[in-house]
């Protein structure tokens, strides 16, 4: 035991490529200070992984986007660890329902505090969800990554720096209820 | 003292804008910023962004993003606070406009749970960083330094001096070898 109270970080029952254990300080300074608003998807196959910490063990049991107007084709979400694993993924699922959450209900995955990469990758270069817009250096600067011809997501991912100035807004949710 | 590890961790690129920077104590002070293109404010200057790490971290890469001139050479690197110096990447060319521009550290260097610097140092005012040159008091306010003819950057001791310039650049490390 500590000789003294330690001050442990439980983080959120949702975990979020904006928030504080993503990027989302530095997307909302570099962007001018405007929030994540609805994005056309960048390139039909692109994958895009962006950094989380995980600061306790979780079970993660679902995740989701916030879609926009426009739906079209397939998505696939889904959580890799820093070596380029894919520990878990939904597969592809159909981009349905305007303007609302849509969630994906994966394989319940305990996960241990660490480093992951949320990915996400779509088949359709019209779909719209939440995302900022920063331009490609200022992604690259907080550690965005992609991979073309990546859908559904793949097994190990091949990152290369990010290629568009396109961060989505992925969360996962230790809840069934989203 | 605990006797457990702890379970904290950082992303793998901390830039100086990151929490473990200046990142909430700027954006509450100036709020979000363009980071557009701006010219190094002197020859020679040294720009110093404080950081603070609670978890080990291998830095195996430093980085800086390019504005839309690229001209004359540039340093990155870690000081401890009160020590010396960590690791740079050494005087280098700057080269790509509108990019991040990346050296890969010979060795990797584990840097432990504490206070540093992250330093930036330009040759020339025709350079241009991706920066935020806005209020010079909140860029004081948050703990960033200066120095004067640091390029290279000295191994030793980093003497800091007031910000006479409102420079905050875009720059940083990663524990990763790709940007």
């Amino acid at each position: 035991m500590a000789d003294w109270a330690q001050v442990q970080d439980y983080g959120n029952v949702v975990i979020s490529t904006g928030g504080l254990e993503g990027i989302g300080t530095q997307l909302f300074q570099t962007g001018g200070g405007l929030n994540a608003g609805v994005q056309t998807w960048p390139a039909a196959n692109r994958a895009l992984y962006i950094p989380v910490i995980v600061p306790t063990t979780v079970t993660v049991v679902k995740m989701f986007m916030l879609n926009g107007a426009t739906i079209n084709g397939n998505f696939d979400v889904g959580i890799y660890d820093d070596q380029k694993n894919l520990i878990v993924s939904k597969g592809s699922t159909a981009h349905a329902s305007a303007n609302v959450i849509q969630a994906f209900d994966i394989t319940d995955t305990t996960l241990s505090p660490g480093v992951y990469y949320f990915g996400i990758a779509s088949d359709s270069a019209t779909a719209t969800i939440q995302a900022f817009t920063n331009a490609i250096p200022l992604c690259q600067a907080s550690g965005v990554l992609s991979q073309a011809t990546a859908f559904p997501l793949p097994s190990p991912a091949v990152w290369v720096a990010a290629q568009d100035a396109y961060v989505p807004i992925v969360r996962a949710t230790l809840r069934t209820v989203v | 003292m605990a006797d457990f590890p702890s379970s904290a961790y950082h992303l793998p690129t901390i830039s100086s804008i990151s929490p473990e920077a200046v990142g909430a104590s700027w954006l509450s002070g100036n709020g979000g910023n363009t980071y557009n293109s701006v010219a190094w404010p002197a020859a020679n200057r040294g720009i110093f962004v404080p950081f603070s790490l609670h978890a080990p971290y291998w830095c195996r890469m430093v980085w800086w993003a390019n504005g839309a001139t690229a001209n004359g050479n540039i340093d990155c690197g870690v000081y401890a606070v009160g020590t010396s110096h960590l690791l740079s990447a050494g005087s280098t060319a700057q080269a790509g406009t509108t990019s991040v521009q990346s050296v890969v550290l010979g060795t990797p260097v584990l840097l432990m749970p504490g206070s540093y610097y992250m330093a930036l140092s330009a040759s020339a005012t025709t350079v241009t960083m991706r920066a935020s040159n806005s209020s010079l008091q909140n860029q004081i306010g948050v703990g960033m330094a200066q120095q004067a003819t640091v390029l290279p950057l000295p191994t030793t001791v980093f003497a800091p001096a007031t910000m006479a310039n409102a420079y905050l650049p875009l720059f940083g490390i990663s524990s990763r070898t790709l940007i």
